[in-house]
């Protein structure tokens, strides 16, 4: 599949430049035309407005699945609702890469812990092995709407997570208590006719509304047709900004979310608890969605759409640095795609094993791209930073 | 698609918002900016504690994300088969860390009446010094009133605290309310706390800028004390010496509200003992009293409870949390308090500068960092005292707190409570507290006109 991506990228990337596909004419059009910042600025834009529309579209499969679930529930409509939850998660995970520059996502007020935010305690929102009474779904004086919900969220414990896709998650598969399988929460905990169950029907349908909510705001903020909104900011930008913001997200989600928040540190406490979506053991999907976000911003494309990407910058600037992060990415693709499944039994495994040592390369690889986009900024005269969020 | 309105409502401020933070990191920093040298970071929003330090190399955000999660993890009851980190107890204040230092924060005295303590303890002791010059814990409370237990086991026992208003003038006729706290305590487990009680109520510190303290060298803080105010200029301040239990000597302190801690480590192993109750290598017993004998049947959650190589990846962590840049510097009236601040005297205990010398971790060290602390001890008056010695620090005496940071309370915990205990409501009433070798400067500030006293307050925001 990656050999396609590159076919694909070589042939758009000559296109623009005028010239034959081969990897030798890259250095003799560097000098023949300047690459257009604003041009690759505004395909960028185009490619996060899809992205959000893409991840907006599986949310409302999503939230039909999961009305059709509580509307009837059975094992068969349950199943379904996990499907549609596992097929909505891969397109968001592609959006991460837009995070770490106060864009729409995280600004001040912005939806990524509502949406995205974990670990979560279980027992804030429903019962667990051990307490049967746990959570606000068994709590019958606290009201179950969106605002109560999204108020309570990570408010005095990060950890206190109410909404968003891994409350979605544990509500659907429960805890996963078994190296063997993801949970398997029975679906008669949402059968109709009790007060508590009916209170986790509710709140299932509050935060997959929400969900579609948040995403929807998204989509609008980068609509391109929309002269108010932050798509229309981002635009009148100064390159350099601009450029320094979506660079920022790029190192950012490799050397510190991925590298280290997600892979490292469940590594290193060998415990499922630092896994993302430890509830469906889905979490190795959501590393390779990730993986391909950032490549996606590098070279500018979304499945079969093509734009310009920043590798053409890079590449006017310094073509032997778009050279090492074009195969670095490449690298990422392929370790990110070899990792043992389900990642639970990974880190269940003892210290030093062949599991472990592919996670572990995969952490290099991506902090290696954390240091090549560094560098980017420096071959670029842009502020580049790896935050820590 | 048409936006709803109360999407256009949430997005309308934010129009302007990305596009200026996009640009607000790009002007080149002035220098009164960077209060933590090259390791200053360019956060200010809620997470402006959280952010690892700016020049950290790459590798080592993996064991700073890995000493977050430890710091905020939620210890459990021991034995658990799931979690390794177990051990709980079996008396506590919070269960993490981040409990009482949210966001890697300050903490606030209770919310209204009766409200449990969540971001505060207090510390106990009974008059006397053991045999190395440290405190002396009750005999059944010990040294710190663990107010949450695990099931089967009493909590020691509550603080309650009330407030009694003082009403203060400022020279120009106008004026201010101090809000004096009062300490009752509830449902004691073993019986009255006695009329020799000694008790020191402390909020938790904001968690920024630990490595480049611990990077400072002793002799530079030692320059800066003046025990016995041989210059006249009525400062006296002094060097905390205590039990360093790694080194088994007595060292300088540096570290919390006393300076009775002398690094990082201990502090961080003395808090998970007395707060959470949790064991390491360093303080490798339970933290009970022979009076609370329920408590010593309970499970250990290993030997430590927190491994030493755990124990070094959550110090990493605490050396390595970023001072977040100051705000607003070229603000007229904020260079104007700055002047005020001066002239008042606060610089001479509240030192604006230090340099760190070489360290362990490179990116900390040689750094010019603008802590607005001389880290030493000074007597701050009656009205302050706690009336607890601690090492070498007498019953009114207190380590200057760093003011690096006091601005953004309101943005990274949502609350503007000053002073060792949160008994200041805002800047101005913390400053008006000031007795002892530092009330010659509150009657400087008391002399001020309204408009140098808002400027004032309005440097302090800035830091």
């Amino acid at each position: 599949m990656y050999t396609n991506l590159l076919c694909y990228m070589l042939i758009s990337s000559s296109i623009l430049l005028g010239c034959q596909t081969s990897a030798q004419s890259h250095k003799a059009t560097a000098t023949t035309k300047p690459v257009d910042r604003a041009a690759v600025i505004a395909d960028h834009a185009k490619l996060v407005h899809q992205s959000y529309a893409d991840a907006y579209e599986a949310a409302l499969k999503l939230q039909k699945a999961v009305d059709g679930f509580l509307a009837e529930p059975s094992a068969k409509s349950h199943q379904v609702a996990k499907s549609a939850w596992l097929t909505a998660r891969d397109p968001y995970s592609l959006t991460e890469a837009f995070r770490y520059y106060e864009g729409p996502i995280d600004a001040e007020g912005g939806p990524e812990g509502q949406l995205n935010a974990w670990p979560l305690n279980e027992a804030y929102i429903d019962y667990v092995q051990g307490n049967d009474k746990a959570g606000i779904i068994s709590d019958r004086n606290i009201t179950l709407d969106a605002a109560t919900l999204a108020g309570k969220n990570a408010k005095d414990d990060e950890a206190d997570v109410t909404t968003g896709y891994h409350a979605i998650e544990f509500l659907l598969w429960g805890q996963d208590l078994s190296l063997d399988s993801a949970g398997n929460r029975p679906a008669s905990d949402f059968d109709k006719g009790d007060p508590i169950r009916d209170r986790r029907r509710a709140y299932l349908k509050i935060v997959t509304d929400l969900v579609v909510t948040d995403l929807k705001t998204l989509v609008d903020a980068w609509a391109p047709s929309n002269k108010d909104n932050y798509a229309a900011a981002f635009a009148k930008l100064d390159s350099k900004v601009a450029l320094s913001n979506v660079f920022t997200g790029l190192a950012s989600l490799c050397g510190f979310e991925l590298a280290s928040e997600r892979i490292a540190v469940s590594l290193d406490s060998g415990s499922q608890e630092n896994e993302q979506s430890c509830f469906s053991d889905n979490t190795h999907r959501d590393l390779i969605a990730n993986c391909q976000g950032i490549a996606n911003v590098y070279l500018g494309q979304l499945g079969t759409w093509r734009g310009k990407g920043l590798n053409l910058l890079v590449d006017a600037a310094d073509p032997a640095l778009n050279k090492k992060i074009e195969s670095q990415l490449q690298t990422t693709q392929t370790l990110v795609n070899a990792l043992d499944i389900p990642i639970d039994r990974v880190l269940a495994s003892p210290k030093g094993s062949d599991s472990r040592k592919k996670m572990e390369a995969l952490v290099k690889s991506l902090q290696i791209q954390a240091e090549l986009f560094k560098q980017v900024g420096e071959k670029l005269g842009l502020e580049v930073a790896v935050k820590a969020e | 698609m048409k936006m709803r309105k109360l999407t256009l409502a949430i997005f309308a401020p934010l129009l302007i918002a990305p596009a200026i933070a996009g640009v607000a990191s790009h002007h080149a920093h002035h220098p009164d900016e960077l209060s933590g040298g090259q390791t200053t970071v360019f956060v200010t929003n809620r997470n402006a504690f959280a952010s690892p330090v700016s020049n950290l190399p790459v590798p080592d955000l993996r064991t700073f994300a890995s000493g977050n999660r430890l710091f905020n993890t939620n210890w459990v009851i021991a034995p658990a088969s799931v979690n390794k980190l177990d051990g709980l107890g079996p008396v506590f204040n919070r269960v993490s860390c981040s409990a009482c230092h949210l966001r890697d924060g300050r903490g606030q005295p209770p919310e209204g009446d009766d409200a449990p303590m969540m971001s505060m303890l207090v510390r106990l002791s009974v008059p006397g010094k053991d045999e190395r010059g440290s405190i002396k814990p009750h005999p059944a409370y010990g040294d710190q009133l663990n107010d949450r237990a695990i099931p089967g086991v009493p909590a020691e026992g509550r603080a309650v605290v009330k407030y009694e208003m003082v009403s203060g003038s400022f020279a120009d006729g106008s004026t201010y309310e101090l809000a004096k706290p009062v300490y009752t305590f509830k449902d004691l487990a073993f019986g009255p706390l006695g009329a020799d009680i000694q008790f020191s109520p402390r909020v938790a510190s904001q968690m920024i800028g630990l490595g480049l303290l611990e990077a400072v060298p002793e002799k530079d803080i030692e320059a800066l004390a003046d025990e016995h105010d041989a210059d006249g200029d009525g400062i006296s301040g002094k060097v905390n010496r205590v039990w360093d239990v790694m080194q088994q000597k007595k060292t300088l302190g540096r570290f919390g509200w006393k300076a009775n801690q002398p690094s990082l480590k201990q502090q961080n192993a003395g808090a998970l003992s007395g707060d959470i109750g949790i064991t390491t290598s360093l303080f490798p017993k339970q933290n009970v009293t022979d009076a609370q004998k329920d408590a010593g049947k309970t499970i250990a959650g290993g030997e430590p409870e927190l491994s030493d190589d755990d124990l070094s990846t959550l110090t990493f962590y605490t050396r390595v949390l970023g001072v977040p840049a100051r705000r607003n510097v070229n603000d007229p009236i904020v260079r104007q308090g700055e002047k005020l601040f001066h002239d008042a005297g606060c610089a001479k205990c509240h030192t604006p500068t230090m340099q760190t010398g070489e360290y362990e971790i490179a990116a900390l060290a040689n750094q010019t960092i603008h802590p607005y602390s001389d880290l030493l001890l000074h007597d701050m008056g009656d009205d302050l005292a706690d009336g607890r010695a601690d090492w070498d620090a007498d019953g009114k005496e207190w380590r200057t707190p760093p003011l690096w940071g006091v601005g953004l309370f309101d943005v990274v915990n949502g609350h503007t409570r000053y002073l060792h205990d949160g008994r200041a409501r805002t800047m101005m009433e913390a400053v008006m507290w000031h007795g002892g070798e530092g009330e010659a400067s509150r009657e400087k500030v008391r002399k001020m006109n309204k408009a140098d006293r808002e400027a004032l307050i309005k440097f302090l925001e800035s830091l």
